[in-house]
């Protein structure tokens, strides 16, 4: 394909290309006279016709997510940047006091459910002034650090303490995309309360956690961490318990 | 991510562009622009893809891979262009490359079925296509066309395609495939010329 055809058109053969295009000139028409094009035009028709037989697909989705643009999975996110394998998720749950199958749920609630989910964080860590270069493992591990206190002492798989910089502007970034992983998930049959036994003794800090009255198709949980960090609001829709 | 103009090599946005508003967006660090272009344009490139490669599936394929290419390259992109000349151009190439290598797997499975077959294995080769059309004699007439298409030299199928699908005009054909706008018009002619020829041998008298 690097070399192209030279063949030329006399000067009717491209006359008659322009006019079937329909873009003929004066001295085009004036040239060919009374020459037919229908049939070439009917051509174009029927060529036309036969090209758009097959329907076209929407690739936006799949073009996105290969250049990771959007579709992250956050729980695999999650998981991966945090080293959460099975082994220490075990670990840290023992450590925390939280049963390892509630644990366990929410994870797979996480990777289950979220799936391809809106990439938050570039939203989220310009709004609390964080630096969207930080990982979300690395914002992940120092809230944590930083929430739990002194009285927990870091696994191993805790990294090698982090710029601590902005370890609030961390944890609120963090328990931000949280809610907001856990608004978009939608956890369903008691999945609020796995995320609420999950994340309660995970944090340790001052946590005030509310019901709201919201009538009987959706379940309203306000939950503060602190003065500090935002105020999260989970809502749940109850689907199919109404009779 | 942010560029500065002279990296991108581009005298300024356009006005009034969409597509260079989206990509400057892209370029400044918010990729998720990148999918109102995706949108735009995807239904256009996959039909040009699929005028060259007539296959569905592969048509997909290679619009997918045309637009992960041009979001990979994008820096290189002239804000002053017309994306869609670029994507295009970008999308024909690969699907020269996918006929090449295609020619070359038929060509490898002509010469294995030659070694002890009859004509019938051959005649496959060329019948396993996909007809949407239930309408026989639609069906019929869009095999003839499509099979017509499938036996133009691929770059007589690439003008074809451009101007006949996406009614594109000369010179921006001559942009995509950078050849001289005569070119253009002599490939159509060509094109033409044989397709009308093959339909007339095939027309019912």
């Amino acid at each position: 394909m690097g070399e192209y055809s030279t063949l030329e058109l006399t000067p009717e053969q491209s006359a008659k290309t322009r006019l079937v295009d329909g873009i003929a000139t004066d001295g085009d028409i004036e040239l060919l006279g009374d020459v037919d094009v229908s049939a070439a035009v009917s051509l174009r028709d029927d060529l036309r016709w036969a090209l758009l037989q097959s329907d076209a697909p929407s690739i936006a989705a799949q073009v996105m997510a290969r250049v990771g643009a959007v579709g992250a999975d956050v729980g695999g996110v999650v998981r991966d940047e945090a080293g959460l394998e099975d082994a220490v998720v075990a670990s840290v749950m023992g450590r925390l006091g939280v049963d390892e199958g509630v644990g366990s749920q929410l994870r797979g609630a996480l990777v289950q459910e979220a799936g391809s989910a809106p990439s938050l964080w570039a939203e989220i860590a310009p709004s609390v002034g964080a630096e969207a270069p930080m990982s979300l493992g690395d914002m992940l591990r120092g809230a944590v650090t930083e929430e739990v206190g002194n009285d927990f002492v870091p696994s191993p798989w805790f990294a090698p303490q982090r710029n601590r910089w902005a370890m609030g502007a961390a944890a609120g970034a963090v328990f931000a995309a949280a809610a907001a992983l856990l608004l978009y998930v939608g956890l369903a049959g008691g999945g609020d309360q796995v995320a609420e036994a999950t994340m309660g003794p995970l944090l340790e800090a001052p946590v005030d956690i509310e019901e709201l009255d919201a009538g009987d198709n959706q379940a309203v949980q306000v939950l503060q961490f602190g003065s500090e960090a935002p105020t999260i609001i989970l809502i749940e829709d109850i689907d199919g318990e109404a009779p | 991510m942010a560029m500065t103009d002279q990296e991108r090599g581009s005298g300024g946005l356009p006005p009034d562009d969409p597509d260079a508003l989206m990509i400057q967006a892209v370029l400044d660090g918010d990729p998720e622009a990148y999918r109102v272009v995706v949108e735009r344009y995807e239904r256009r490139i996959y039909y040009v893809v699929y005028g060259m490669v007539r296959n569905p599936e592969d048509a997909r394929d290679i619009a997918q891979d045309a637009f992960v290419k041009a979001f990979q390259n994008l820096h290189r992109f002239r804000l002053e262009s017309k994306f869609y000349t670029w994507i295009c151009r970008i999308a024909m190439n690969l699907s020269i490359d996918h006929l090449r290598k295609r020619k070359h797997r038929n060509h490898a499975e002509f010469d294995d079925m030659r070694g002890g077959s009859d004509g019938a294995q051959v005649v496959r080769l060329h019948s396993k296509r996909d007809d949407p059309s239930e309408n026989v004699s639609r069906r019929r007439m869009f095999k003839t066309i499509m099979d017509a298409v499938d036996d133009l030299p691929d770059d007589q199928r690439q003008v074809l395609v451009l101007r006949e699908l996406e009614d594109m005009p000369y010179k921006e054909i001559s942009e995509i495939l950078g050849i001289p706008e005569g070119t253009v018009m002599s490939r159509l002619y060509y094109a033409r010329r044989r397709l009308q020829k093959v339909l007339a041998e095939h027309r019912p008298s």
